[in-house]
């Protein structure tokens, strides 16, 4: 018994490794269907998940737009950076372009982040937060 | 990534950048940067006011990471409780936006002072442009 139990808990972790050795998109999507399993265990009612599982396929929508707004932003500031001649003028225009662009994707983040409270009850929520976190934190 | 979105360009990661670096140095960390202008820079004065621009950055980064970790610890415990209000997340974003905005003018500031202080012939040898996609 003791046996199975070591060689459960050493699969769990291995999977649990694996799953942070993902490439950065798979990893989001890994993170976002862990928390859409989530909610199929912890809310049974079946209206609300439906609505849990849209927010968090929004979520995963935006998370994917950010990463392309960054990708694009870093490759032209390195790009504007190595110009002897830039002018801060143009570095800042860029900056706040960026800035413009990552700030609605917050706001959209925090309105489903609202949407996923109000679908949930407090101990619902207790046990979707960490996948929440694991999505918005983890690369 | 939450926190790229919370505050912005300075403390974006880099796909496949570790941490330590600085990917508007292209990747680089100060140590290596130090280096590199070791290299590229032949006067010893002009070396050490190199070096010192590179400390100023890694200072201003340095208190910058200080108030991202304060910023996280914030931000997670208000999307884990159910109850918080929806002020409280506009406040939070509010003071990121300040951290920001005074990072982006510390950090535009070194930028423009070092580029004064090196040539273009230098500069293009420091800061490449990155490889093309």
């Amino acid at each position: 018994m003791n046996t199975l139990r070591s060689l459960l808990i050493a699969i769990l972790l291995c999977a649990a490794c694996a799953s942070h050795h993902l490439p950065p998109k798979e990893l989001l999507q890994a993170n976002l269907e862990a928390m859409q399993e989530a909610v199929t265990a912890k809310v049974p009612d079946t209206q609300r998940a439906a609505r849990l599982n849209k927010s968090i396929n929004d979520l995963g929508q935006q998370l994917l737009s950010f990463r392309a707004v960054r990708d694009r932003f870093q490759s032209d500031v390195l790009a504007l950076n190595a110009r002897p001649d830039v002018t801060r003028g143009e570095l800042e225009a860029r900056i706040a372009q960026f800035d413009k662009q990552r700030v609605a994707i917050r706001t959209r983040v925090f309105e489903l982040h609202s949407e996923l409270i109000a679908a949930t009850t407090p101990e619902e929520w207790k046990g979707l937060f960490p996948y929440e976190r694991a999505v918005l934190t983890e690369e | 990534m939450l926190l790229a979105l919370l505050i912005g360009w300075l403390v974006l990661s880099h796909g496949h950048h570790g941490g330590g670096d600085f990917w508007f140095l292209g990747g680089r960390t100060p140590h290596e940067m130090r280096a590199e202008v070791a290299k590229v820079v032949p006067d010893k004065e002009m070396q050490n006011t190199t070096d010192y621009n590179l400390s100023v950055i890694e200072k201003d980064y340095e208190n910058l990471d200080s108030q991202r970790s304060k910023l996280e610890k914030e931000v997670l415990a208000a999307l884990e409780r159910h109850d918080t209000p929806t002020e409280e997340f506009q406040a939070i974003q509010s003071r990121a936006d300040e951290v920001n905005a005074d990072a982006t003018r510390k950090m535009l500031d070194v930028r423009f002072v070092m580029r004064e202080q090196l040539s273009d012939a230098q500069w293009r040898a420091l800061f490449p442009p990155p490889d093309a996609p």
